[in-house]
């Protein structure tokens, strides 16, 4: 029997109490939110991370195109379409400055199956991998999977989510194979500075760890913060594995494209661990994400411009509701502090649903320590995301005056 | 001076003691003009853009559950039916969720299909010859519509996978011999959509069966690609549509 039956916390609404059954790790309780969100009429949806924007015509149209020419009926071979492998690494070479050759490249089934992949490939049972916190838990799945060991490395809003070397370094131990690092950040969009970057590749180097780069964010930056690829510094390329893929960067999350870049040794042993365990990625969406690396970058542009406007509305509009965040500088997330709300973050997020048909993720989505914090993310049009405010308003208005 | 980089080195010994099989699918299987053309329209109307429904596009997932009902094993399409990434997936995903650590028995024309996955899932493999009485003990047992009924000695406990994946939709009433299984929850079927559909490119396939047993596959498979590719799905219902209408 669960901890948490109806009786037992008396008052608390049916659904509630199932929530916090089911919900028994980030990843769980994301999805009975999610569920939940389905059932509720006129719900502004600031929850999961799928830009609600179409895939680019030009995108579409090469699917079509693969798809009428019969293309799309032949497998691939499982480390991708050596046409795809070869833009990818022009890609990084062209805008990451990695020194990637095709050979460098693996093709996945999104950046979710190279996480998974890259944890079973690199890790033996006990190895430690040092993980951000917060962090994006489909991570918790991956290590575990691999009968690895999570080792938490704090990031804090008055370091505006940067990962300090400082706290990698003490978290170090002779087990530490790896160290992950997600930037821009899901959930606090925190991007890690050059300064950062720098001191960890020398404790990298040092140590003789591994870092696990995920850039899949990394079209989405805000000034003053810049993107800077653990790869691209000297000497990393060898101990970096970058992990990228087209779910956010074109609106493409239902293709199912990601992709992994690291020396042709790394790449030959995860190309095996892949034939063997989920073939090849799909080949129509591999055409797709082919027109969308290898073809006009004016749709990213676009996005780029949309979301630093909704970015914009949002942080002002929190202000003006008396929330508090860190600034984000990149993604599409704002992590916000809603203590003033007098509730937990998991007990108000579940009112913004229920009351105000706004559907937020808990901070406690993304680590056991945020029940203070929100995840917002601005995946809305402007005019939703405005509707979504005074909703937001109304509840915490409702909430005070209920002391 | 070796030319080994440090990500190299540090691969772990799961995948170095993987014996590197070139991949030998191929295809020469073409989809039919109908599966073209709702694809294309699909993608026009873009319904491939986003993250699916966990457990796939809803009316695909009905379309194997009544499919599977007619074979004679009644699912509910909701909870019970998982649509997957394509039979390699389907594969490795119930061997990683089910089996590490266990003894597998399945019979010797699966053996190769399973070789692998089983090495990486950690999951020892007995091939199963239907003249021999087996005489250990397997928690799960690997069905396959051509060796005839399951042999006496398995288990009551035993997981039974009944692995339909090279064929098209499973002829009717050919499942009805494992209802009984299913009631218990102890049944996982994993089909995909024929192999004169032309689909081999396109990861899709399923799995269906008991509530629990579809539900822990099921999280692997959230955790490991979130879903199935949008496309792919919806040129599996086009081939189901064609095949009944
Ligand atoms: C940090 C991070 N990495 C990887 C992924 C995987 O995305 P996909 O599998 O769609 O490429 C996500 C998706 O939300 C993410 O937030």
């Amino acid at each position: 029997m669960s901890a948490h039956t109806q009786q037992e916390i008396p008052g608390e609404p049916v659904d509630l109490t199932e929530l916090r059954r089911v919900a028994n790790d980030g990843t769980a309780l994301r999805y009975a939110l999610m569920e939940l969100a389905a059932e509720t009429p006129d719900v502004i949806a600031l929850g999961r991370g799928d830009p609600d924007m179409d895939t680019p015509e030009h995108i579409i149209a090469a699917a079509q195109e693969a798809v009428r020419s019969g293309l799309a009926d032949r497998p691939a071979p499982p480390s991708g379409l050596p046409e795809l492998r070869a833009a990818i690494a022009e890609k990084l070479r062209r805008d990451n400055n990695i020194p990637a050759d095709d050979d460098c490249v693996l093709v996945t089934s999104g950046g979710q199956e190279a996480l998974f992949l890259i944890m079973q490939a690199l890790l033996n049972p006990g190895d430690e991998v040092l993980v951000p916190d917060p962090r994006y838990t489909s991570y918790d799945q991956a290590i575990e999977q691999a009968g690895g060991k999570m080792v938490m490395v704090g990031t804090e809003p008055e370091d505006d989510f940067d990962l300090l070397p400082a706290a990698v370094e003490a978290a170090l131990t002779p087990r530490t194979k790896a160290l992950l690092i997600v930037s821009p950040n899901n959930p606090t969009g925190g991007v890690v500075s050059e300064e950062s970057r720098r001191a960890i590749a020398e404790l990298a180097k040092q140590h003789d760890f591994i870092v696990i780069s995920d850039e899949i964010y990394e079209k989405f930056v805000y000034p003053p913060a810049r993107r800077l690829s653990m790869a691209a510094l000297p000497d990393m390329f060898e101990r970096t594995i970058t992990l990228n893929g087209v779910s956010k960067a074109y609106c493409m999350t239902g293709w199912r494209v990601g992709y992994v870049a690291a020396p042709p040794d790394f790449i030959a042993a995860l190309t095996a661990l892949k034939t063997a365990t989920t073939g090849p990625t799909a080949a129509v969406g591999q055409y797709a994400a082919l027109a969308a690396i290898a073809g006009p970058q004016d749709a990213v542009d676009a996005f780029y411009a949309i979301y630093a406007q909704r970015r914009q509305l949002l942080m002002e509009g929190l202000t003006a509701i008396g929330l508090t965040y860190s600034e984000p500088q990149g993604g599409f997330f704002v992590y916000t502090n809603a203590a003033s709300s007098g509730l937990s973050a998991f007990e108000l997020s579940y009112r913004l649903l229920k009351e105000g048909h706004v559907l937020i993720f808990p901070g406690t989505a993304f680590g056991e320590k945020w029940r203070d914090w929100l995840r917002i993310s601005y995946l809305q049009p402007a005019e939703e995301l405005q509707k979504a405010l005074w909703r937001m308003e109304a509840v915490l208005g409702r909430l005070k005056r209920e002391g | 001076m070796s030319n080994v980089s440090p990500a190299g080195r540090a691969v772990a010994e799961r995948v170095r003691n993987l014996t590197f099989d070139p991949f030998t699918a191929s295809s020469t299987v073409a989809t039919s003009a109908d599966v073209r053309d709702a694809v294309a329209e699909a993608m026009a109307e873009h319904r491939c853009d986003h993250y699916t429904r966990r457990p796939g596009i809803a009316p695909l997932c009905r379309a194997v559950a009544a499919a599977l009902d007619a074979a004679g094993v009644a699912v509910d399409s909701d909870e019970e039916v998982v649509i997957s990434g394509g039979p390699y997936e389907t594969r490795y995903l119930v061997l990683r969720a089910l089996a590490t650590g266990k003894t597998v028995c399945l019979p010797a024309a699966l053996v190769d299909a399973y070789r692998l996955p089983a090495q990486v899932a950690g999951a020892t493999l007995i091939e199963w010859d239907p003249a021999t009485p087996f005489a250990g003990e397997a928690g799960i047992w690997i069905w396959h519509p051509a060796v005839g009924p399951l042999p006496e000695e398995i288990a009551p406990d035993a997981v039974v996978l009944a692995d339909v994946l090279d064929a098209s939709a499973p002829a009717p009433s050919s499942l009805r011999g494992l209802a009984s299984l299913h009631d218990a929850g102890r049944l996982l079927i994993l089909g995909a959509f024929g192999t004169e559909s032309g689909l081999a490119a396109w990861n899709v396939a399923w799995f269906a069966g008991g509530k629990r047993l579809t539900a822990e596959v099921g999280a692997l498979k959230q955790a490991m690609t979130i879903c199935t590719p949008a496309p792919g799905q919806y040129a599996a219902l086009a081939v189901l549509e064609g095949v009944t209408a």
